[in-house]
């Protein structure tokens, strides 16, 4: 027998001081008698006059140094365990969106921790418990604690989040952690259950098989009449069903309409001729069900601001083509001895010339530049070898076959970072300089064949889209969890993002503003960014991923739907609990034997005891 | 019917005799005597007339008095014949013998001498103790031992010992000395501890035989506590002063079966030691086995020195306690 909290036995001290305090409060009623001749002789037989002796009938006592010691070993917390050898146990609790649904008492969520900690109760005190809570990512909350209250106090303070949950990456923390403790027994309480590789996963399931209808996209197109809105809405259940949907433009009702969906199927729903100065776009579905959550779905509109962009250089067809192409755009040119005193532009791009004094008020984007007081620029080398970017502005960029003629090298400044190198050295590179976005390129783009290749205009919509501050449309929509940066105007003193319930979170100064992760809550977003002569406010949304959680029916580790139930239900779990312990626990047919709490029947014993000493007082026995 | 006819008288006598003596002794009545029991009344003599101690003792001198000696005289109790021989009082021929065998014989005739009987009683204050109080039993057995022997024409003295002679009243004879005697037992105070041996001692009585009665509860810190030393050394004493004794060991119920709560605290009514105890039930089972023990050392030392032993519970009539004594 192990003890929770052997602590506890200090208060056993109690005792003695009990006894104390019966001796000091006993009183000796006065009665004489004729002779203590006979008395003597009696006690010396007995040995009575020992002060401890005097206490042995005291019922009262004995019933309360009883109640002491089964209430020290109750905090003690005796537990028999009868594995042998003390466990080592990875709990993994699930807390991806998909356990906010209802389909249990109160939810999944609720029923997980339940579970898990009627389990923590039913450990031995010598269990080390790793405790993983799994949703984006998979965090471990406690690391081999032995510390039960602890390990409660952390389970219960875990909540349901709108994340997806990211099961690789949990089975790969997983096994690391199985590497160096291969007998580690993994514990799974959640909806869905892991897939460990070598290693049969306990899996005690917190879900009832809810059935669920969500709205797993929103979208629009802008076409000629105004707004055409797309909304797909899901039947996660094994009925054809027909949902009620409601499209709600700025806040305000704008139609509804009943979608027939197929069971375990999806439909679109097409809402048109939407004001082309609409905003936000939200879809609801207006029945309950499982999970309320991801009934409702938010699209934000792109603004389609029209950026000035001026182009300081002679003829430059590549550019201005590309530019040209891009919608919301309004492309100024202009020669080098007008270029000094510009201003009022979102974006300027210098081609061989850069002025004296840098504007303030746009981005810059600088191809062939000359020597400059704001970066070095290195000598010239002829068809240096490049190499492949991982750079934000070559994503989706995939073809390198490009040659450069002749390039300068660049030195990368403090502010800057690599976005093209070569053997040689930097061909292109980026940064923020006093707020200033800019991107140099080092050569001339008429010295190099890239505009003749896909990667071209990939690389300068990546480049605009950075360098226009309007220009966030690719992070206008994003799932819960997910981290986003936003495109600052210059100017811009300090910007704040406000939160669906309303919270305040201020992301700049300091400058160059940090990504944005705190994007747990569902709903719209505003970003206020305060500039001299104003605030603007862009808007955000973030939305549930109701395409990877919506789905409540069970599936197997394999992605594939099962009927049954599998797993635990806990409800063994629950009845050891109230039954002051946990006995075993069956896993497919595996019998795992672990331990018996005892606290439970000490402390109903004790029950029975205060009940019995307060009769006994009562009573005047 | 003449034995009725007989008691009548003896009974009209003895009252006639009380109220003489109350007559006499107006202040006989003492506070310590409780006012709705008076140590000696109508009532318990009434009950006491007609008892007579019984002693096996034969007197062998002494005063003339009621009771047999070894001493051949005049009364009336037939002895022995024995031929005549000269200087023999005629008077006592035995004529009717003379004419059956015609020779002359004496006719003997037992004496009656009175008795020696002395009275201790025990007043240290252990024996002011009990319900019904071992004070009032043990002087009113006192003062019935008393009446008898004063009845009987014996010579009484009555010792008040503690741990030494607190009152004495000696070789009070005939019953007019009653009162005197009962006034004694009246006005005698309780106090002091127990010491037999020495007051016993301190009495010197004389070297001739007779009656010795302890009255006493027998609880003698000076006792060598559990072999009785003192007590037999006592015993010896008076078998030594040709004494034929009587211990009379006067208890009250509550020292034969002890009714205690809980938590006591035990006070010495004659030290004022205290012992604090927690009553349970082997504690009390341990006393009566202490006291079964004691009772036991007592009985032996009296049988060893032939003396007789009279264990008294205060709560039986005190005439009985004499009947039982009286009987031998």
């Amino acid at each position: 027998m192990t003890f929770y909290n052997p602590w506890a036995f200090s208060g056993l001290i109690t005792i003695p001081l009990l006894i104390l305090l019966y001796l000091l409060k006993q009183k000796y009623e006065e009665r004489t008698v004729s002779s203590l001749y006979l008395w003597q002789e009696v006690l010396m037989d007995m040995e009575a006059a020992a002060p401890w002796q005097r206490l042995r009938k005291n019922i009262l006592l004995i019933l309360q140094i009883i109640a002491v010691v089964l209430m020290t070993l109750a905090l003690a917390r005796p537990f028999f365990n009868f594995s042998g050898s003390p466990e080592n146990v990875i709990i993994v609790i699930d807390t991806s969106f998909s356990m906010k649904a209802s389909d249990n008492n109160p939810n999944r969520m609720e029923q997980a921790k339940r579970m898990a900690v009627a389990y923590i109760n039913s450990l031995s005190p010598d269990a080390s418990v790793t405790l993983i809570n799994m949703n984006r990512d998979a965090v471990i909350e406690e690391n081999l604690s032995k510390d039960k209250n602890r390990i409660r106090d952390k389970i219960n303070s875990f909540t349901a989040t709108n994340f997806a949950e990211d099961k690789d990456f949990a089975v790969s923390m997983i096994q690391s952690i199985l590497r160096q403790y291969p007998g580690a027994k993994v514990v799974q309480f959640g909806d869905e259950k892991l897939d460990v590789p070598g290693k049969d996963v306990i899996f005690f399931n917190a879900s009832n098989a809810g059935e669920n209808h969500a709205v797993v996209l929103v979208s629009h197109a802008r076409v000629n009449d105004g707004i055409t809105a797309l909304c797909r809405i899901a039947n996660y259940s094994s009925e054809d069903a027909s949902i009620p949907v409601s499209l709600y433009v700025d806040g305000k009702f704008f139609d509804a309409r009943k979608v027939d969906v197929k069971a375990w199927g999806t439909a679109d729903v097409y809402f048109s001729r939407i004001s082309s100065d609409a905003e936000i776009l939200e879809c609801r579905i207006d029945e309950k069900d499982s999970l309320l959550e991801d009934n409702t779905a938010w699209n934000v509109v792109d603004p389609m601001k029209t950026a000035r962009v001026v182009l300081v250089a002679g003829q430059n067809i590549f550019i201005e083509k590309v530019l040209s192409l891009m919608k919301g755009i309004e492309v100024y040119r202009t020669n080098k001895e007008d270029a000094g005193n510009l201003k009022g532009y979102d974006l300027y791009i210098y081609d061989g010339y850069l002025p004296e004094a840098l504007p303030k008020d746009g981005n810059i984007m600088v191809f062939n530049p000359p020597e400059n007081s704001f970066f070095k620029v290195g000598d010239s080398y002829e068809y240096p070898q490049i190499s492949t970017s991982r750079h934000e502005l070559f994503k989706y960029a995939s073809d390198y076959s490009f040659t450069i003629g002749r390039t300068k090298l660049l030195e990368v400044p403090g502010w800057g970072e690599p976005v093209l190198e070569a053997d040689e050295g930097t061909c292109i590179f980026a940064g923020t300089r006093d707020k200033t976005r800019m991107i140099v390129f080092g050569f001339d783009i008429h010295n190099t064949d890239l505009p003749l290749k896909t990667t071209f205009p990939i690389l300068m919509t990546n480049a605009i889209e950075w360098l226009v501050p309007s220009a966030i449309s690719n992070t206008l929509n994003v799932s819960a969890g997910q981290a986003l940066s936003f495109n600052l105007a210059p100017k811009t003193t300090e910007v704040k993002v406000v939160a669906p319930d309303g919270t305040s979170m201020q992301i700049a100064p300091p400058f160059p503003a940090p990504v944005f992760n705190k994007t747990d809550q569902a709903g719209i977003y505003t970003l206020v960014q305060t500039l001299p002569e104003g605030q603007i406010e862009d808007y955000f949304c973030v939305n549930v991923p109701a395409e990877a959680e919506s789905d409540l029916g069970y599936k197997n580790p394999a992605g594939e739907r099962e009927s049954q139930e599998p797993g635990k239900t806990g409800e063994e779990l629950m009845s050891g609990e109230t039954n002051g312990g946990y006995l075993l626990s069956e896993q497919k047919g595996s019998r795992t034997e672990r331990g018996f709490n005892l606290q439970w029947i000490l402390l109903w014993i004790l029950l029975a005891v205060i009940t019995i000493e307060w009769w006994v007082y009562a009573n005047g026995i | 019917m003449q034995e009725n006819k007989e008691s009548k008288i003896r009974e009209s006598q003895a009252e006639l005799n009380l109220k003489n003596l109350q007559a006499k002794e107006p202040n006989i009545k003492s506070p310590r005597v409780d006012d709705n029991e008076k140590l000696f009344d109508n009532e318990f003599l009434k009950k006491i007339e007609r008892i007579s101690i019984n002693s096996r003792i034969i007197i062998p001198d002494g005063a003339t008095g009621n009771r047999k000696s070894k001493s051949k005289g005049s009364s009336v109790e037939f002895s022995d014949y024995r031929e005549y021989a000269e200087a023999d009082d005629f008077r006592r021929i035995d004529w009717n013998a003379y004419g059956r065998f015609e020779r002359l014989f004496i006719k003997l005739f037992m004496e009656e001498r009175e008795a020696m009987v002395h009275i201790f009683l025990d007043t240290s204050k252990s024996m002011d103790f009990g319900n019904p109080k071992k004070s009032f039993a043990s002087r009113r057995l006192a003062a019935a031992i008393g009446y008898l022997c004063f009845a009987n024409y014996d010579s009484v003295s009555v010792y008040c010992i503690n741990e030494n002679i607190d009152a004495m009243r000696l070789n009070l004879r005939g019953k007019n000395n009653f009162p005197a005697f009962l006034k004694t037992l009246e006005s005698v105070e309780y106090r002091g501890e127990t010491n037999l041996y020495s007051s016993v001692l301190q009495a010197n009585i004389q070297d001739r035989r007779g009656i010795s009665i302890i009255i006493s509860d027998l609880f003698s810190n000076n006792a060598r506590s559990r072999n009785s030393g003192y007590f037999d050394d006592m015993l010896k004493y008076l078998k030594f002063k040709k004494q034929d004794v009587y211990v009379c060991q006067v208890l009250s119920p509550a020292e034969i079966e002890p009714d205690l709560d809980e938590n006591c605290r035990l006070v010495d009514s004659e030290t004022s030691e205290f012992l604090d105890v927690t009553i349970s039930s082997s504690l009390i089972r341990t006393y009566k086995d202490a006291f079964r023990r004691f009772v036991e050392r007592i009985e032996n030392d009296c049988f060893k020195r032939g003396a007789r032993y009279m264990l008294m519970n205060t709560s039986v009539p005190v005439e009985q306690a004499v009947k039982t004594m009286a009987s031998g």
